[in-house]
């Protein structure tokens, strides 16, 4: 009797558990708010949130030929603009804190996906010559996401936050008649800009002069592998796409903390050797806008010593569409050499005065 | 492979069950313990396949020694030398892999040496496994083990619900059970209990330890920030959080076990509603109590030996126990605390006394709280620190504990039903509310092994069951969000 109830009770409990997890699969599936699976419904509203779940979805299931990628420094690029600059269709693909790895490896994936993708809009952030070309902040990543491997999309189905954060609100967005976020939307942010937000972050007192400032030949072979193994070698396999790379116009403030820590030369060297990479791929189009001083010592640009505002991403699509600040392998040392005078010359404590009058 | 995973629960088990009554219901008891090995090794070598050939090799010599004894016969000296090979093995397996850096430290912090270390990674469950094959070298030695075909064997010793987190079995216990034929028919009833205790300790792990390990993380990397607030809080979290996820890892091990007619000894009874330090012990990790009374205690003379030598075998016991936990003086210290309280609790034989029981329940559970901090903190140095901020003052919530609980989908979703006020209004509410809501469970709530014991088919075990199910699988991965504050 026993036997017989505990049976009933048994297929009853595995069958509602099967039932239900069906259920919320296919819920997954059709909401489907990270894009894994296919593109957007016209009948859902989308909010697109958390780039490294969603942009790889991006590049499995929408439909463009262009994309714009970076870190923080290309999150306010809009692709309406670039589409109507460029005569593209474009997506956005950025990642904050990214390493040129991270860039690189997701570029390769969308490349490898979709053939029509044959604009590419990459800020090469700066400050990252000098970085391991492996280096990371982020270990947490969704790989379910980004493999093609089925048996681990368990993890994308059967997951209370995904559920709550993808699926809910993407429904609640339906229901309550909201629209999708849009590219220019996504991934964008807004900040208070000037010098007093610069100096919440920017303690220029407490930066201290570099041990080690010297570019040898282990700095030389860091920038070498770090360009060549994440750019280089992913632009050659791909020499029907253009590449529109862009070193992004930190503010002043940033060049001051060079000089102070005594980098600025070291940071020079590295863009020289960096650059001479690039140039040598016919199919990049470099750009350098360290000569903009209209913005770079404008610090209402800016909402720290890197960050600038959305009204310098318009200026920066509109210069490229003009080829304002690209590099060629004729102008690239003059270029370097007139960044060279103008910031190791710059008179730096003038950019504080009017905050020590306050 | 992790019980609380998805291929473990959608892929492994499923098919260990299929596999396990499909070929017992055909009378096949040899293909039955070689799929069942299988099977464990796959389980055992899913993350590393490192960890297997450890683990074979280990079969493998101990199997020998035991095989090479019984050859031997009666030959005294000849059996004593296997026994101390099998000994000198087993630990010295053990000390490579898991004590070798800690020593080497010691000792270039002594001697002011910089011998290098290996920075081996730990084979996972070594300890477990390293204990189980001690007791068979040993009861072998002493005639008291049958003889075991290799296939049992390997079975017994790789049995994946005991293999990486105990309990602590004997070949006696579970060889048995295998050879049993009716244990190898289809029995629903224990199908169904094993399903119960499979979902309640699936719930405690996911649930429950994992949401606290989330707070304890952030106040152990932080532990000069807290207050004495956050700091109770912290302690009490890492007190609960280890209880219910070993409790859940015995749990789902003996509801597995449940499910293939296996009964694995009890080895978590309700551990803090012990009324002293030493029943403390009777009640946590009851398989190590077990195994170091029969093995370290009594052939140290127990307490046949005097009133001094009983309490110097309890401390030796108690720091060999810290040691067994971990490579680091924090464990030895924690163990030598448990000890010195037992040891207490020995000498003024405080369980006759008439302290009502509620008291000495509420002190051991302080006191085991005060130690896990041990357990927990990288140092002895963080350790105490922890113990000072408890003096610090202050009665507010630690902000980026508060910020984490509240990111919790569950309390989320008490905002969305409308309870954001009050949580706003009263920071330290819910992190309140859930401690005491679990503390309640641990003094009150019967165990696993009674409540499955007492089990009915009834709808309400079904919703239980359903819903832990589907909460604790659509708890096992959550969106990580890269917190990047500087962009």
């Amino acid at each position: 009797m026993e036997e017989h109830q505990a049976k009933k009770w048994f297929l009853k409990c595995m069958v509602t558990l099967l039932t239900v997890l069906v259920f919320v699969a296919c819920v997954v599936i059709i909401v489907d708010p990270y894009f894994h699976y296919h593109k957007p419904f016209s009948f859902l509203s989308y909010r697109l949130y958390e780039e490294r779940y969603t942009n790889d979805g991006i590049s499995r299931n929408f439909t463009f030929d262009a994309m714009i990628t970076g870190t923080s420094m290309a999150q306010n690029f809009k692709p309406s603009e670039m589409d109507a600059l460029f005569g593209t269709h474009s997506v956005k693909e950025t990642f904050s804190g990214a390493g040129y790895q991270e860039l690189s490896e997701n570029l390769e994936r969308a490349l490898e996906r979709n053939p029509d993708l044959k604009t590419v809009l990459w800020v090469v952030d700066y400050n990252g010559f000098l970085r391991e070309y492996d280096w990371a902040q982020y270990d947490s990543y969704p790989i379910y996401l980004y493999d093609d491997n089925p048996l681990n999309d368990t993890a994308y189905l059967f997951n209370k936050s995904i559920l709550y954060h993808g699926v809910l609100s993407n429904l609640k967005m339906t229901l309550s008649g909201a629209e999708s976020t849009t590219m220019d939307e996504y991934s964008s942010w807004e900040r208070d800009c000037g010098l007093e937000y610069i100096m919440q972050s920017y303690d220029r007192e407490n930066i201290n002069k570099n041990v080690d400032t010297d570019f040898g030949q282990k700095e030389y072979d860091m920038v070498v592998k770090t360009i060549d193994t994440n750019i280089v070698q992913l632009v050659n396999r791909y020499p029907d796409v253009t590449f529109y790379l862009v070193y992004p116009p930190y503010s002043i403030c940033y060049f001051d903390a060079l000089v102070i820590k005594g980098t600025l030369d070291r940071q020079l060297r590295a863009e020289q050797t960096a650059t001479e990479l690039l140039l040598e791929c016919p199919n990049v189009k470099l750009y350098n806008f360290f000569d903009r001083y209209d913005v770079i010592c404008n610090p209402d640009y800016y909402c720290d010593d890197g960050h600038y505002n959305a009204e310098v991403n318009s200026m920066m699509l509109s210069w490229i569409s003009q080829d304002i600040g690209l590099v060629t392998k004729e102008n690239y040392l003059d270029k370097l050499e007139t960044e060279r005078e103008f910031y190791s010359g710059y008179d730096y404590d003038s950019i504080y005065e009017d905050l020590d009058k306050e | 492979m992790l019980f609380n995973s998805y291929i473990f629960i959608f892929l492994f088990f499923p098919l260990v069950l299929i596999g396990y009554y499909c070929l017992g219901h055909a009378g096949l008891y040899k293909p039955v313990l070689a799929f069942l090995t299988g099977m464990s090794l796959w389980f055992y070598g899913y993350n590393n396949i490192y960890y297997l050939f450890i683990l074979v090799i280990s079969i493998l010599i101990n199997y020998g020694l035991v095989a090479l004894m019984s050859r031997i016969g009666q030959n005294a000296k000849l059996r004593k030398c296997c026994l101390i090979a099998g000994l000198l093995l087993n630990l010295g397996i053990l000390f490579y892999f898991k004590y070798y850096d800690f020593f080497i430290e010691n000792v270039n912090a002594v001697m002011k040496k910089h011998f290098p270390l290996l920075n081996l990674m730990l084979p996972l469950g070594i300890s477990f496994y390293t204990f189980q094959q001690l007791s068979y070298v040993i009861d072998a030695y002493k005639g008291e083990c049958e003889n075991y075909s290799f296939l049992e064997y390997a079975a017994y010793v790789s049995y994946f619900p005991q293999l990486i987190a105990g309990p602590i079995v004997y070949h006696s216990e579970l060889i048995p059970q295998f050879r049993d034929p009716e244990n190898r028919r289809l029995h629903f009833t224990n199908l169904s209990r094993g399903l119960y205790a499979f979902a309640l300790g699936l719930a405690k792990k996911v649930l429950i330890a994992d949401t606290l390990s989330k707070v304890v993380t952030i106040g152990y990397d932080n532990i000069p920030e807290l207050n004495t607030f956050s700091t109770l809080m912290v302690m009490i979290c890492y007190s609960l959080q280890i209880y219910f996820d070993f409790s859940g890892y015995c749990d789902m091990a003996y509801g597995m076990a449940y499910m293939m007619n296996i009964k694995l000894p009890v080895n978590f009874n309700s551990p803090y509603k012990a009324g002293s330090v030493s029943e403390f012990w009777d009640r946590w990790h009851m398989t190590l109590t077990r195994f170091f009374t029969k093995y370290i205690y009594i052939p140290l003379g127990g307490n046949r030996k005097g009133k001094a030598r009983t309490l110097i075998n309890i401390m030796i016991v108690f720091l060999v126990s810290g040691l067994w936990h971990g490579a680091n003086w924090t464990f030895i210290l924690w163990g030598a605390l448990h000890g010195i309280l037992s040891v207490f609790e020995r000498i003024t034989n405080i369980a006759a006394a008439k302290i009502p029981k509620w008291l000495r329940t509420g002190f051991t559970f302080l006191f085991v709280t005060f130690a896990w901090s041990l357990f927990r903190a990288p140092s002895i140095t963080d350790a105490t620190l922890l113990w000072k901020q408890l003096f610090h003052g202050g009665f507010s919530l630690y902000q980026p504990i508060r910020d984490k609980f509240v990111d919790l989908i569950e309390v989320s979703l008490l905002y969305r039903m409308g309870l954001g006020g009050i949580m706003e209004a009263y920071p330290r509410l819910i992190l309140t509310v859930f401690v005491i809501l679990l503390l309640a469970a641990c003094f009150l709530l019967k165990n696993t092994q009674e409540k499955v014991a007492a089990m009915k088919f009834t709808t309400w075990k079904f919703i239980v069951v359903v819903v832990l199910m589907i909460w604790s699988i659509l708890s096992l991965s959550e969106i990580s969000e890269f917190l990047y504050f500087n962009f």
